[in-house]
């Protein structure tokens, strides 16, 4: 597979690098910081790039030859929206997966095709998960 | 509810910029209900005295700031951050989440401007002329500016101020060589606006709106 991941931060790094394992996969890693490319390590077999996420000039460069997934994974909503747009709609990648950190952006661009997943959602979910049993303890202990 | 009140709009701007600043203080002189939105703490308590309860201090792409600020009542959003990206979002969450008829974005990559039309953003400067030449006093004379992007973005209606020493001041529009696939659709003199025809004189001042098609925009600029 070929894969796009713009934002090379924890998640963005730790996915690539997992992705990249596979021989068989292609991982091309953008970021506008060098320094956040570097995280990746000199063994990272996969490409990196850097760029800035919404200047459209590199995606007709990377786009223009298929790609099987693009993940938007910097820590900035707006940037993971529109680079996730300009793929899905103008470069028809098939998956198109994008991190939005406010739970109702996430919504909002749902509807409108992209697959999001929101960290504040997941957090919220396994805290409360996290906190049920001991609640539960605490009201038996009651 | 859309059309009755024509002359009267709720505007929001986002992004206290020297655009949006000077945006939002025309359009109060105008008349309209404006609210000019910042994020930033120091910009907002610089205009805050001067704009009052007209400038609003937040996020406006967090959707529980659009949701504050009244954006389901809005007739027009015009986006004007120094963001590309900000600008996109806001305006597709105000046209998703809450039907704003006409939303505008500020596109400061030219690269840019080709995808913003095919995400389906309005990205139109409103055709009520007031926003539109607001909007356009912040751009340099001569130069073509995009109005809006017709379906498809091969046709655009683009608008540019003739200065003294355009080749075609003072000409009649039949003799001027215009390219194919270029019409002029409308000339805004001082407060008139002109629905030209061929013997109509062009003058220095006039903003010209000209629908072309994209690959004639180059000739279009050089014969104006």
């Amino acid at each position: 597979m070929r894969i796009i991941i713009l934002g090379c931060g924890r998640l963005g790094s730790m996915i690539a690098r997992r992705m990249a394992k596979d021989t068989k996969n292609q991982v091309i890693v953008i970021d506008k910081d060098n320094n956040a490319l570097s995280k990746l390590g000199n063994d990272f077999p996969g490409k990196v790039m850097q760029a800035d996420g919404v200047n459209m000039a590199i995606y007709s460069q990377i786009l223009s030859e298929k790609a099987d997934v693009f993940l938007a994974l910097t820590n900035i909503d707006n940037t993971n929206i529109m680079a996730a747009e300009i793929a899905k709609q103008k470069y028809k990648v098939e998956k198109v997966i994008a991190r939005i950190d406010d739970p109702i952006r996430a919504k909002a661009f749902e509807e409108l095709g992209i697959e999001t997943f929101c960290p504040t959602t997941l957090s919220e979910k396994k805290i409360l998960k996290m906190m049920t049993p001991a609640k539960v303890e605490e009201d038996r202990g009651e | 509810m859309t059309e009755q009140n024509m002359d009267k709009k709720f505007v929001i701007v986002v992004g206290a910029g020297k655009t949006g600043y000077n945006l939002t203080k025309l359009l109060m002189e105008e008349g309209h209900e404006v609210l000019l939105v910042e994020k930033n703490k120091a910009r907002y308590f610089e205009l805050n005295n001067e704009l009052g309860e007209n400038i609003f201090l937040g996020d406006a792409s967090e959707s529980e700031v659009l949701k504050n600020i009244g954006t389901n009542r809005a007739n027009v959003l015009v986006a004007v951050t120094g963001d590309d990206d900000t600008n996109l979002v806001i305006c597709q969450m105000a046209k998703i989440m809450y039907m704003v008829p006409r939303t505008i974005a500020r596109i400061s990559n030219p690269k840019n401007e080709d995808i913003f039309s095919s995400l389906g953003v309005d990205n139109v400067v409103n055709t009520t002329q007031i926003v539109n030449s607001l909007i356009e006093k912040e751009v340099d004379a001569g130069m073509l500016v995009p109005v809006m992007e017709l379906k498809g973005g091969k046709v655009e209606i683009v608008e540019t101020e003739i200065t003294s020493n355009s080749p075609v001041v003072n000409k009649q529009i039949k003799d001027i060589k215009l390219p194919e696939d270029c019409l002029i659709v409308s000339i805004v003199r001082g407060d008139d606006v002109i629905f030209p025809h061929g013997n109509t004189t062009l003058q220095k001042d006039d903003t010209v709106m000209a629908l072309v098609s994209k690959d004639k925009k180059a000739e279009l600029r050089k014969i104006l």
